[in-house]
């Protein structure tokens, strides 16, 4: 794939060089002098393509003097390639420097004829050193004026060779990156050392995969490839796939299980709940203040984290700090109410509380009432469940032979807005799907029963 | 009081708050042991960790053993197996098995459930049986065998076996 992609770079630098030794004004500074001397500069600003009538081939020339040194800086050329009256074709040399050499090329392309510019070409010397180092290709498929497809070759060392390739794609033209990838020849073989993938897997306009190729031995081969995940789209890693590479085809093979929680995305139920979905006002009958929460979700990952996301939510909440997780594991981890192996004791789900000031109150046995009146206050409620009631919706063949509490989940708000239909809106930090996570109400209370209907009722201060 | 109740009291039973079972782990079928006269639940606290799919359910080691009396419901013994020299090789952190397993595969909640109540039922009268309050027959002792023989994760018996010798040779294993 790499020796496809670094042809593919070759030629696309062959054409794009072609375009400025055709042009006998522009391939020296001192030319550019020389063409001041014989024209007024002129300033192509406020060129409109649409009163242009000419029914030949046709190209005009405009000059600029943009530092008003005297000496032509910009030369553009604007062509009516096929006659239809229509500007079809633009070429700009720009010396942004001023030291008399081209710096800068710029080409724009109607390929369709329909008056819109498609296709952007920019090469460029961006140490000023007399030789193009940076080449820019870019598509706008759908005429939105944004570019939908972009290539970046650059010559980063300045040794001559193309040794960094990057691409950007809006594949749904959502005005959204979805597919990136970045390869880079670390030292001037040829070959790509490194390719990094970058995918928006669920089209929600953020990037959440990214894919690293590598050479693992430094043998020149690239055979390994690592699948970094992020599901909950917090820009950090959530779980790593590693996979063996095989260059000849591209294809992966996975040398690492995925973990329990990927495994059970498919066939779950969790993902067919429904996320509270903020207004700018609350309908009536809403306990709570869920939009305010949801901005603290985060989603736990591969890990027993759910009793620490769901302090550090309220933590967040109540001091406005923004705590990295770590940190926080960290000293759950030292004073011993958290394990990573085995997470969280029920006690202890409420050390980072204590710990952070939040006045804090633990108890069995409470109702929804209990948890209406905690928000009512302006409180905040965490609760133990048993999350498999709320992720799987138990059955005749699905089902748990033990029932307890084993998940920590933070109430956010009671949804009363369809009386037939309650719900409890939760911060799940277990679920991909969990920021305002919509429970109906008796699945809620099934689930929290489990647990003995445990709840920390938090208030901002001690 | 009864295994049901002695079992539910387990959630908020004050000791086993403050010790260091983690959410998740829950009390797996009891055994009853005599222990200086006294009838005693031995509990194995376990981790199902279900995925989503049917008889997918990830049975874990059971980590902690914990001992209550019948009578009164009094947590008396409390073990953390990751501390014991027999269990040194067992990797709690991983799944040894998963539920269903084939001889209950064919069991709905409902009918599986039913069955766990009568061995808590089997147990109570068992405990009864101990403190001469009633007789537990042979009928019973079969019962009871088959009815726990059948629903213990086969990954559990080297666990159970190793936790209560006598109570897996008398009643699991025959």
């Amino acid at each position: 794939m790499e020796d496809f992609i670094l042809n593919e770079i070759m030629d696309s630098q062959e054409d794009t060089s072609m375009l400025i030794v055709d042009d006998e004004n522009v391939d020296s500074g001192e030319d550019l002098v020389s063409a001041d001397t014989k024209d007024n500069c002129s300033n192509t600003e406020g060129y409109n393509p649409d009163s242009y009538q000419s029914q030949e081939p046709y190209y005009d020339l405009f000059q600029e003097d943009r530092n008003g040194d005297g000496i032509v800086d910009a030369v553009h050329v604007m062509e009516d390639t096929d006659g239809d009256g229509i500007i079809d074709h633009m070429i700009s040399y720009v010396d942004d420097n001023f030291d008399g050499n081209v710096d800068r090329t710029v080409e724009l392309t109607d390929n369709d004829r329909d008056g819109f510019f498609e296709t952007t070409n920019i090469e460029e010397d961006t140490n000023g050193d007399g030789s193009s180092d940076t080449w820019y290709k870019g598509v706008d498929i759908n005429g939105d004026g944004n570019d939908n497809i972009i290539e970046v070759q650059q010559d980063s060392n300045h040794t001559g060779k193309v040794d960094t390739y990057s691409m950007q794609m809006d594949t749904d033209g959502d005005g959204s990156i979805d597919y990136a990838m970045r390869g880079t020849d670390y030292n001037d073989d040829g070959q790509f050392d490194s390719l990094r993938i970058y995918e928006d897997s669920d089209a929600n306009g953020k990037i959440d995969m990214m894919t690293e190729i590598y050479d693992s031995d430094k043998d020149g081969v690239l055979d390994r490839a690592d699948i970094h995940h992020d599901y909950d789209e917090d820009g950090r890693d959530d779980w790593t796939q590693i996979c063996q590479y095989d260059p000849t085809n591209g294809t992966v093979t996975p040398l690492n299980d995925p973990p329990s929680y990927a495994e059970s995305i498919t066939g779950t139920t969790y993902e067919e709940l429904n996320q509270f979905e903020p207004g700018p006002n609350y309908p009536e009958g809403i306990t709570g203040d869920p939009s305010s929460s949801m901005e603290q979700w985060e989603y736990q990952g591969n890990t027993g984290r759910c009793a620490l996301y769901s302090q550090k939510f309220i933590v967040e909440e109540f001091t406005g700090q923004d705590i990295d997780i770590s940190e926080f594991v960290s000293v759950a981890e030292s004073n011993g109410w958290f394990s990573d192996d085995f997470g969280t004791t029920f006690l202890n789900t409420n050390k980072m509380l204590d710990y952070y000031g939040i006045e804090n109150e633990m108890s069995f046995h409470n109702g929804i009432d209990d948890i209406e009146s905690c928000l009512s206050e302006g409180g905040r409620v965490i609760v133990a469940i048993d999350a498999n009631e709320i992720w799987y919706g138990e059955g005749d063949d699905l089902f748990s032979p033990t029932s307890g509490a084993n998940h920590a989940v933070e109430v956010i708000g009671i949804d009363y807005s369809d009386p037939d239909h309650p719900m409890v809106i939760l911060n799940d930090s277990g679920s991909p799907n969990g920021k305002g996570e919509m429970v109906p109400l008796d699945d809620f209370m099934d689930a929290w029963k489990d647990g003995e209907c445990q709840m920390i009722k938090c208030y901002p201060n001690k | 009081m009864k295994t049901e109740e002695i079992l539910k009291s387990l959630k908020t039973n004050e000791f086993l708050l403050n010790s260091n079972i983690p959410m998740g782990y829950s009390p797996g079928i009891p055994m009853l042991s005599l222990r200086n006269g006294e009838p005693c639940l031995v509990i194995p606290y376990l981790k199902y960790q279900m995925t989503g799919e049917i008889d997918k359910t990830r049975v874990f080691a059971p980590r902690y053993v914990v001992t209550v009396v019948m009578n009164d419901g009094k947590v008396v013994k409390y073990e953390d197996l990751m501390y014991d020299s027999r269990f040194e090789e067992v990797d709690f952190r991983k799944p040894v098995g998963l539920f269903r397993h084939s001889s209950i595969r064919h069991l709905k909640k409902d009918e599986y459930y039913k069955m766990r109540n009568n061995i808590y039922a089997l147990l109570d009268a068992l405990s009864d049986s101990m403190t001469g309050k009633m007789e537990f027959d042979e009928m019973d002792a079969m019962k009871f065998n088959k009815l726990f023989s059948v629903l213990l994760e086969p990954s559990m018996k080297p666990f159970y076996h190793a936790i209560d010798k006598t109570f897996y040779e008398t009643y699991i294993k025959a």
